[in-house]
């Protein structure tokens, strides 16, 4: 003999009226399975736990776009910092590859300045000097560029 | 007061600037001026100069006042060049490098590789499971003694890369969900969308040859 509970026969009743959607205990059970994880009463209680847990999806809406612009500032800031390492700037560093239609991008070239720091010093020196040789902005501030590079008729395009 | 404070606003920079430009440092130009070292100050008048690497490197050459002969060094830079393409050759001619990486453009976006990573391609991309690929778009191949960069591609003839498309799945869901506070509006969407991994099989070098007019343009559709 089982003694239904009055929630559970209303439930499992096939003579009650027709409501769409799921019933009130899976909606509210859809919303506290993503609270699982949150603190203090905002993770059983349901009318706290709804609020939260559209907070946190708005949240994760948006991060997602902002993730992508947080990363293209810290590349940058992280080549700017290589190249001033080697007595360079980002601009001379920019504008003497692209004189020269080398299209690494930014990303790609914080990450050879972390992990392959010789083929960073190369790129960076090899830019200075053309960026010198096509007479491009103020770059007496800088000083002369490195010696030791080759530019094998290299001429502004 | 609008007087004074429009004046301040235009003394203020140029003072600023008269400071704070490391070429106009009045101590440096002495310095430089005498031909004596250079100095290990890096501030002047308590404000820190930009780069205290570039402070230490040598002056710009500046136009000289007088007529002066340019020695020209066509021949042994020629001749240095050489000397470095025939090294690089040889290591490739031997496999004395080391294990390559490459630098790559695929799916709009750059990739650092190396042999047997796997790339996880985002989005739409037509290639299936199993399909062995050749990726054309090398921006630079790099070992532990030389680096080859791209004027944009390295040449075709140059270097191979082989991959293969090890699986491709969808990824987790993700919940797209927006909400106006006291307006009624609540939107909310699930989205799922395709990845594709690729393993890099083999990264390998041919001889170096001479420049050519226009690189990697040969055999290619655009």
């Amino acid at each position: 003999m089982v003694f239904w509970g009055s929630s559970l026969f209303f439930k499992f009743n096939p003579n009650r009226i027709y409501q769409p959607g799921p019933s009130k205990f899976w909606r509210r059970r859809r919303i506290l399975r993503m609270s699982a994880h949150h603190f203090g009463r905002r993770r059983n209680c349901y009318r706290l736990a709804l609020r939260s847990v559209q907070k946190a999806l708005v949240y994760s809406t948006k991060a997602r776009k902002l993730r992508c612009n947080d990363l293209l500032k810290l590349n940058g800031q992280r080549l700017a910092s290589a190249s001033e390492e080697l007595g360079t700037n980002i601009r001379v560093l920019r504008m003497g590859l692209h004189h020269a239609n080398v299209c690494l991008d930014n990303h790609m070239l914080a990450d050879l300045s972390i992990w392959e720091p010789r083929t960073f010093q190369a790129l960076s020196n090899f830019a200075w000097n053309n960026y010198t040789s096509q007479g491009l902005g103020d770059i007496h501030d800088l000083g002369s560029p490195p010696e030791g590079v080759i530019l094998r008729g290299y001429k502004r395009q | 007061m609008s007087a004074i404070r429009r004046l301040m606003h235009i003394v203020n920079p140029s003072v600023n600037a008269l400071l704070r430009k490391p070429g106009s440092n009045l101590l440096n130009q002495n310095f430089l001026s005498n031909n004596q070292s250079l100095p290990s100050l890096t501030s002047f008048l308590g404000l820190k100069t930009l780069s205290p690497v570039s402070r230490a490197a040598k002056a710009f050459p500046k136009t000289p006042s007088h007529q002066s002969t340019v020695v020209d060094t066509s021949v042994d830079d020629e001749r240095t060049i050489e000397e470095v393409i025939s090294k690089v050759n040889s290591q490739i001619e031997n496999k004395s490098h080391g294990r390559l990486f490459a630098i790559i453009q695929l799916a709009n976006r750059q990739w650092k590789i190396t042999p047997e990573d796997v790339v996880v391609v985002e989005g739409h991309w037509p290639p299936n499971v199993g399909d062995s690929i050749r990726l054309e778009k090398v921006l630079l191949v790099g070992s532990s003694d030389f680096t080859l960069v791209g004027m944009p591609l390295l040449r075709p003839d140059l270097v191979n890369i082989q991959a293969t498309v090890v699986e491709k799945r969808l990824s987790h869901t993700k919940t797209n969900f927006k909400k106006k506070r006291r307006k009624q509006y609540q939107r909310i969407n699930f989205y799922r969308y395709q990845h594709t991994m690729i393993r890099i099989n083999s990264i390998t070098l041919s001889a170096v040859n001479e420049k050519k007019d226009l690189e990697g343009v040969d055999g290619r559709v655009f």
